[in-house]
């Protein structure tokens, strides 16, 4: 009596049936034969606004056989799955590939170039072309549209308060003399006649005036073209030397001398045109340079008359 | 289903976030703009903090101070100041006028100087060692401080200026001197130390009957 073959434990009798036929060979190069299983998504993410979200688009069937490579989703003969996608999935329009956001692509060797994924590479749609994914401008067009208004209110009030102190502070643009050697200064025309050096200053009655050694007095000769007779109410005449410094009109080393008011405005309103003098004392060795008139409501400008 | 090894498995996504409805967009937007206004806001209330003697103002706005000795030349930035003598006095004249106090006066000879434009000197005090301030007097007109006297730059000016302080604080003082009469944050100013005087000549200028004359402002050779 012929004994059966042993049976391997847990293995039953199909362990002693013929092993299956193989598969037949398939030709490579022919097209894959129509999927007729269920139907298959495929997650990728893309960009979309500014929320990274799962697109679920239709994605290729497994493979017939191992050795088939995985088909290009776009040249896929496959029939478009029907299944629909779960709510909180967008189904992305049929182009694939994940495209560099603006900001990336720009250190990418070639800016634009899909990201490369082995066999779903695809020439990417320009932007904003309906593609469905936005450029780093676009998602930030509110933004960048907010920013022109946030950096006015930002630096505005500072700027603003910077010139008017600027304005405010000193006198420090001069106006000055045209070809006919008139000034053009608050809505007036000024014009230094002359400016000599005096010996000496006539008294008030008894009174003498005594300077120290080592200064001199200038009388400086001012003419005045007013269209408007109150223009230049206010105004200060400066004598400035070669180093810079300004003298006052008619200082306190000359109180008790006869002098004539230095004025800037006629006394008759009527009268548009004036002439008036103004006497400086400067140190020995200061030589004039040049007349100033200052307003202060013309700051920071004032007008500058050059001496000679 | 099998699934190709060459694309993620489904099941492995373990989580979303669902895109932004229109309502929902808005109100991020409406967010982010909130918070940029929000952040203007705080800036700007930061950019003008002004505090009124709080957050060290009054170290950090202090005057910039020249120091010198008594009968040196103390240069600032816009003047030069010296301090040529000092005398004590139980009264001063000025104008024909005697000024009588309860402390003592204190009368510094001074030369002042411009350097770069005519201006005033504004601000003349003595400060004690308890650091207390006393003004150049203004019982009567003293015209080399305030407005009165415009100093011509280059043209020195010496004169009289009268300060009335308590007899405990006249035994070592210093001088100030600066261009701003009431506002001398950050301002320039000459300080010179006075000599120390002991309280029985304190006294003695305190007890002395005949007033001290005052000498008017006048301009020196340069």
């Amino acid at each position: 009596m012929t004994q059966p073959p042993p049976v391997p434990s847990g293995q039953g009798l199909d362990a002693l049936a013929p092993p299956p036929p193989a598969p037949p060979r398939r030709d490579p190069l022919a097209p894959p034969p129509p999927w007729t299983g269920p139907p298959t998504v495929i997650l990728r993410y893309a960009e979309v606004d500014t929320a990274v979200l799962p697109v679920v688009e239709p994605g290729p069937p497994p493979a017939a056989t191992p050795a088939a490579p995985p088909p290009h989703p776009s040249t896929a003969p496959w029939p478009v799955p029907t299944a629909t996608p779960p709510a909180s999935f967008r189904t992305a329009p049929p182009n694939p590939p994940t495209v560099l956001p603006a900001a990336l692509a720009a250190t990418s060797p070639e800016p634009g170039t899909p990201l490369a994924e082995p066999g779903t590479a695809a020439p990417a749609a320009p932007e904003g072309a309906g593609s469905g994914q936005v450029g780093w401008w676009r998602r930030n067009r509110w933004g960048l549209l907010a920013l022109l208004p946030a950096l006015v209110l930002a630096l505005g009030p500072g700027v603003k308060d910077g010139y008017e102190q600027y304005s405010q502070a000193e006198y420090l643009e001069p106006v000055g003399v045209g070809a006919d050697g008139w000034v053009e200064f608050a809505a007036a025309r000024i014009r230094l006649v002359e400016l000599v050096e005096v010996p000496s200053v006539p008294a008030r009655g008894s009174r003498q005036v005594t300077l120290p050694e080592g200064v001199r007095v200038w009388r400086a000769t001012l003419a005045f073209e007013l269209p408007d007779p109150e223009a230049l109410i206010g105004c200060l005449p400066y004598l400035e030397d070669r180093d810079g410094r300004l003298f006052s009109a008619n200082p306190p080393e000359l109180n008790g001398a006869r002098l004539p008011v230095t004025r800037c405005a006629a006394d008759d309103p009527a009268q548009r045109s004036l002439q008036t003098e103004a006497y400086f004392v400067l140190p020995g060795p200061a030589t004039p340079a040049a007349l100033r008139i200052v307003k202060a409501t013309q700051r920071p400008r004032y007008a500058r008359l050059p001496v000679g | 289903m099998t699934v190709p090894t060459d694309y993620p498995d489904p099941d492995s996504v373990t989580s979303h976030r669902a895109p932004p409805g229109p309502g929902q967009r808005m109100g991020l937007r409406a967010g982010a703009g909130t918070l940029i206004v929000a952040a203007l806001a705080v800036g700007g209330a930061i950019a003008n903090w002004r505090p009124i003697n709080g957050g060290g103002a009054e170290a950090r706005e202090r005057p910039f101070v020249q120091a010198g000795r008594f009968g040196e030349t103390v240069s600032t930035r816009v003047f030069d100041a010296t301090v040529l003598d000092v005398r004590g006095a139980a009264k001063v004249s000025n104008g024909g006028q005697s000024h009588d106090t309860a402390g003592v006066w204190i009368v510094l000879r001074v030369r002042l100087a411009t350097r770069d434009r005519a201006m005033s000197i504004g601000y003349a005090a003595l400060r004690d060692q308890r650091d207390r301030e006393f003004r150049a007097t203004t019982r009567f007109t003293q015209p080399l401080v305030g407005a009165g006297r415009v100093l011509q730059p280059g043209i020195p000016v010496e004169g009289d200026l009268a300060f009335e302080v308590p007899r405990d604080a006249a035994t070592r003082l210093s001088a100030y001197f600066g261009q701003e009469q009431i506002d001398i944050r950050m301002d320039d100013l000459a300080e010179v130390l006075l000599p120390t005087v002991d309280k029985a000549r304190v006294d003695e200028w305190a007890s002395a009957p005949a007033p001290v004359p005052l000498a008017s402002a006048r301009a020196v050779a340069p």
